[in-house]
This record gives structure tokens, C-alpha cells and sequence, in this order.
């Protein structure tokens, strides 16, 4: 599902920079990748998602080379087969919940809201347990119930890969727990991958691989 | 709707304080300058309409804007005055033929104008109802001094008395209402008019008291002298002209003496009027002679001027506020950063992205643009009313 080889990325303007010789996540998998902050877990995620382009080196995601691929490309590739969620829910406060899980299509303009898509919005709210605050703006909602947006947005496509990052960080234990049987769930039910950025030791027993990220090499203050 | 225009929309929407502000303070910098330019040009054509329709005034020596003002508008307080027999001079040269105003009086709430019947068919008024004044006392009020006064054909209106604290002064005159005018959408609507004999008599030049040659009058005389006779103040003053005591008003001194605040010229052809125009050259005489058109058209010239200041002031003002606009947006973009950064990471490109914030702003221009040019239309349309009524009428 996902191959790199010879990463290596660099901020402008900044000396972090990030390099990884060889990394292989198989299709299917449930991973999550622990390591201390600031060691550019979140950048490689950018990187896999096609957000962040390499300065060298290959990154495949599902047989698609991204490195080689144009910007509209990786964009579609992004909406069509990757789904993310972040720590900070990122939803758009001056849009409804349904407007914000539709948001990808709308924005893309690859894809279109249309009927099947907004059946599609409609029934992950109800999985989620949100049906009856579509029409809601989400400053009204609270943390958990904003993250499970976030979460239908990021499978409103039927991403064959999702990457989370920190997708139980600002949660209590009883909504850390119901976003984590979600994504079980969508994992189980689409045989998508999973690649989990967290600091929560008490999440990693519900993944299959934990990759603590230490092991990439990761270089301060030194030009690639 | 395009996603990237509902998108814009939601927005938009959901920060409608904001947006309405925005719209408000566009509309206003794009209507400002147009309205004023309408409103002023609808003005001078106001202006010069009345003043074009009348050819030459006479009125005592002074500020010549004023007489104008005055004659057109019925608008001075206190007006210069001339005889009376200066129509006379005017109709002896043969060049035309003058109408005498009167305006130096006023009921509650207009001006009285003491005219003759030929003002009537100088502006072409037309009667709403009744008849026009033909005997000393009655009036003709116009569209909306009628309406002011709340009075009809049979009605009464009272001249103001000019000063309350004078007990030897002119008692007000009780006027009888015998016509109504249609309305015309000038200073005539607002007008009282009288015959210039009435005007007079507010002013006490001619007055009507109880016979006191009579026996029943007796108590009232102090003294008899050949044809003079003395009465006390307990004398009866009539301050309402009746079909019964009519014949016991009377002037004393010459009607040509009499005052009067301007004469209407209408000269035969041009040429009269150039001549006319020459013989009131002296300046010494008490009197001159100015045509209207031109006086306006001066102020007109200096009122353009000034709206012109004006209109560079708002345009500047206009200026300054768009730019202020355009760093509110671009402050909003700042603030908005991470909204954008997460459509971004979602799928949107930076083209799209950047069509959906283009087009935030666009929509409000557009709405601010649009009110102003629906502005502009309605002060078109109406404008012509609301300069009457305020520029006009006021």
C-alpha cells in the first residue's frame, strides 16, 4: 500500500528536515507510529498524503508514484483514496456538519454532491451518531461529536487509506474510545489501511503495528 | 449553485454582520458621489425651470440673488420694496407689461403674495376648486398651503400679525378662502394668493372702521376739523372684509406710492427686453432691473462647483474606505489561514481555492454595486419630487 525509498524532505526556511531510507506499510494494515514531538511524524503523514512533495527519494501509495505525479493529480488521488483526520478536527465553522462532510467534494471539483454522496454524508452520520445535528454549525457540537465529523469527511469517499493524526487527542476516554471503534470498524469493513500517528500509550493495544518513528532518521541543523 | 459559489455564499452568510457592513459601506461609496451629481443636476434643472420661465424682474436695489429668491420662491424674510407706479413706468415704454408682487406677508403657516389675476394666467395656474379672488379680502391658496392650513373654498385664513408686541400695530386680516389651486410642483403650491389691495390692507395702508359721521358714532369722536375728523380708539377696526362692510374700506394716500416687492416683466419681444434692461442701468436708481435665468444659472454655476468639491471629498473618502475594505480582506485571509490550509489539505486547489475567497469579495462588491445603481435609479425617478419638496418647497 505504501513504499518509500531514500525520503528525504526539508522545510524551507527551517533546519528540521526528515529522511527515510526504506518504510513498507501493507495493504490492510493497522499501524500506529509513536515518537517523541517534533520528530516529524505529522510531516511524513503530509508527505504520504501528497500534501508535501519530497526534495528526493519515492513515495508509492497505492501503485501511484507521487513523487512523479502533478499537483491536480495528487490532489485527486488524495480525495479519492485517502482520508484524513487531525487532531484539531480542522472543520469549517461557517459551514454545517453536512456541509463540512461533503467539504472535499465541493472544494476538489473533481467530484460533485451529488445525490449518492449526500446519501453517503447522511448514513456515516448515522453510523457516527450525529444524523440528527446535520444542520447544525459546529461550534455547537462538542469535541467528540466535531471529531466524528471530521471522521466522516475523511471517509466520505471510501478511502482505501487513512491517515489519522492524533485522532484522540483532544478527547476524554469515553469519546476516545467510540472514534477508535469507528475507524475499527471502517478498517474491517473496507479492508483499508491505517496509519495512526498518536502519544497515547493506552490506544496502541488496538492496532496491529506500532512503528515507533525514532527509527527514521530524522536531522537537525544538518543540509541534506 | 456552483460549489465554489456556495461555498462563497456559506460564508458570506454565516458572517452576515460583517457582510452587511461591507455591502453598506460599498453602496455608500458608489452611490454618494452619483446621487449627490443626480440630485444637484435635478436641482439646477428645477431652478432654471422656474427661473427661465420668467423673463425680467424689477425689485428695489440690493442683492440681486435676493430679489430673485424672493420673486420665484417667495423666500426672503424681509424683501426690498418699490412703488407701485413703476408698473406704469415699465408699461409706458411700450416693451411689455409687468405684474406686481407683494410678499412681504405670511399666514401660519405660507407666504401670502399680493398679485393681480394676471399671475394666474402668467404661470398658468389652474383652479382645483372655487374661483379666483375678486374682491378685497378673499384669497387663493394653493395645492399645499390649502392642504397646510386644512382649509377649502369657504374656509378663512389669518395673516400674521408681524409684531406681537406692538398694540398699535396692523391687526391681522381674516382672509376668505375662495379658491383652491391645482397643484403645479412649485413655490406656487405653498403660496397664499391675494389681490395686491389686500395685500395692502395687512399692511394697513387701507383700512375699514365703523362711519363716524354717523350719530351712533358720536361717543367715538374727539374732534371734527372742517373735513377732518378725530376718533378715540375706541373706534370699531374691521379686521375681515365682508360684502357688508367692504364700501368702508378705504386708502389713504396714493396706491401708487404704495409698496410692493418686485415687478414680473414680461417685455413684448427680446429686443424690449434688452431695452427694457437699459433703462434700469443707472445705479443710482432705487430700482433694477436683473433676468432671472441668469442670476440662477450663476448660482447654479457655483452650486456645481460646490457639489463637484463635494463629490471629489466622497470619492477620496470613498477611496480610503475601499482600501480599507481591501485590508479587511486581506487581514480576514491572515485569520483565515488555517481554514485554507485545511481546504487545501482536503483536496482543493490553490486556483479553486482562491476563486472561492475572489468571489467573497466579488459578491459584496457586486451587492454594494447593485444597491447603489437601484439607489441611483429610485433618486432618478424620485428626484425630481424630492427636490421640489426640498429644494423647492422647503
Amino acid at each position: 500500500m505504501i513504499r518509500i525509498r531514500d525520503l528525504q524532505f526539508r522545510y524551507e526556511h527551517s533546519d528540521f528536515s526528515l529522511r527515510v531510507p526504506q518504510w513498507r506499510v501493507s495493504p490492510g494494515a493497522r499501524l500506529a507510529m509513536i515518537g517523541p514531538s517534533g520528530c516529524g511524524k505529522t510531516t511524513l503523514l503530509s508527505l504520504i498524503a501528497g500534501i508535501l512533495v519530497p526534495a528526493s527519494g519515492s513515495i508509492v501509495v497505492d501503485d501511484h508514484e507521487l513523487v512523479s505525479l502533478s499537483d491536480a493529480a495528487r490532489r485527486n488521488l488524495r480525495v479519492r483514496q485517502i482520508g484524513l483526520v487531525f487532531q484539531e478536527f480542522e472543520l469549517l465553522e461557517h459551514l454545517n456538519v453536512l456541509d463540512n462532510i461533503l467539504l472535499p467534494c465541493r472544494i476538489s471539483g473533481t467530484l460533485r454532491p451529488d445525490r449518492n454522496m449526500r446519501e453517503r454524508a447522511e448514513l456515516l452520520a448515522d453510523q457516527v451518531g450525529i444524523r440528527d445535528k446535520l444542520r447544525r454549525y459546529v461550534r455547537r457540537l462538542s469535541q467528540g461529536e466535531r471529531q466524528r465529523v471530521a471522521i466522516c469527511r475523511a471517509l466520505l469517499t471510501t478511502p482505501r487509506l487513512l491517515l489519522c493524526d492524533e485522532p484522540t487527542g483532544n478527547l476524554d476516554s469515553k469519546n476516545k474510545q467510540h472514534v477508535l471503534d469507528i475507524l475499527d470498524d471502517y478498517v474491517a469493513q473496507t479492508q483499508a489501511t491505517l496509519v495512526t500517528v498518536t502519544h497515547d500509550p493506552e490506544i496502541l493495544d488496538r492496532f496491529d503495528q506500532v512503528v515507533d518513528f525514532s527509527q527514521f532518521h530524522v536531522v537537525e541543523d544538518e543540509a541534506l | 449553485m456552483s460549489d465554489i459559489a456556495y461555498l462563497a455564499w456559506r460564508y458570506l452568510a454565516y458572517h452576515r454582520i460583517k457582510t452587511l457592513v461591507l455591502i453598506a459601506a460599498v453602496t455608500l461609496i458608489v452611490y454618494l458621489p452619483i446621487g449627490l451629481n443626480l440630485l444637484i443636476g435635478r436641482s439646477a434643472v428645477e431652478l432654471m425651470s422656474r427661473a427661465e420661465s420668467t423673463p425680467l424682474l424689477i425689485g428695489a436695489r440690493g442683492s440681486r440673488l435676493e430679489l430673485v429668491l424672493n420673486s420665484l420662491y417667495f423666500e426672503s424674510e424681509a424683501p426690498g420694496t418699490l412703488r407701485f407706479e413703476e408698473i406704469d413706468r415699465v408699461e409706458q415704454t411700450g416693451w411689455g407689461y409687468g405684474i406686481p408682487l407683494d410678499t412681504r406677508f405670511r399666514t401660519a403657516h405660507s407666504p401670502v403674495v399680493g398679485t393681480t389675476l394676471d399671475y394666474f394666467e402668467f404661470r398658468d395656474l389652474q383652479l382645483a376648486e372655487g374661483r379666483l379672488m375678486g374682491m378685497l379680502g378673499e384669497c387663493v391658496l394653493g395645492a399645499s398651503a390649502a392642504r397646510d392650513a386644512q382649509v377649502r373654498p369657504g374656509g378663512h385664513v389669518i395673516s400674521a400679525p408681524q409684531a406681537f408686541l406692538d398694540i398699535g400695530g396692523v391687526y391681522p386680516l381674516k382672509m376668505q378662502v375662495v379658491g383652491v389651486l391645482q397643484p403645479t410642483g412649485t413655490p406656487d403650491d405653498r403660496a397664499v394668493f391675494v389681490d395686491i389691495k389686500t395685500s395692502w390692507t395687512i399692511q394697513g395702508l387701507a383700512h375699514g372702521h365703523q362711519d363716524l359721521s354717523t350719530a351712533e358714532s358720536a361717543d367715538e369722536v374727539l374732534d371734527v376739523d372742517q373735513d377732518r375728523i378725530i376718533a378715540s380708539a375706541a373706534v370699531v377696526q374691521y379686521n375681515e372684509v365682508t360684502p357688508e362692510n367692504v364700501a368702508d374700506f378705504h386708502f389713504h394716500g396714493d396706491p401708487g406710492t404704495f409698496p410692493i416687492t418686485a415687478i414680473i416683466v414680461q417685455p413684448h419681444d427680446q429686443r424690449s427686453g434688452t431695452l427694457l434692461e437699459g433703462r434700469y442701468l443707472d445705479e443710482d436708481q432705487p430700482v433694477q432691473i436683473v433676468a432671472p435665468a441668469e442670476i440662477l444659472a450663476d448660482l447654479v454655476q457655483t452650486v456645481f462647483a460646490v457639489g463637484g468639491y463635494v463629490t471629489l471629498g466622497i470619492m477620496m473618502v470613498g477611496a480610503a474606505t475601499l482600501a480599507t475594505i481591501g485590508l479587511v480582506f486581506i487581514l480576514s485571509l491572515q485569520l483565515r489561514r488555517r481554514e485554507i490550509e485545511t481546504m487545501r489539505k482536503i483536496g482543493g486547489g490553490r486556483a479553486r481555492i482562491a476563486a472561492v475567497l475572489t468571489l467573497e469579495v466579488a459578491i459584496v462588491l457586486a451587492t454594494g454595486v447593485l444597491l447603489a445603481a437601484t439607489l441611483a435609479i429610485l433618486t432618478s425617478w424620485a428626484s425630481a419630487t424630492f427636490t421640489r419638496t426640498l429644494v423647492l418647497l422647503s
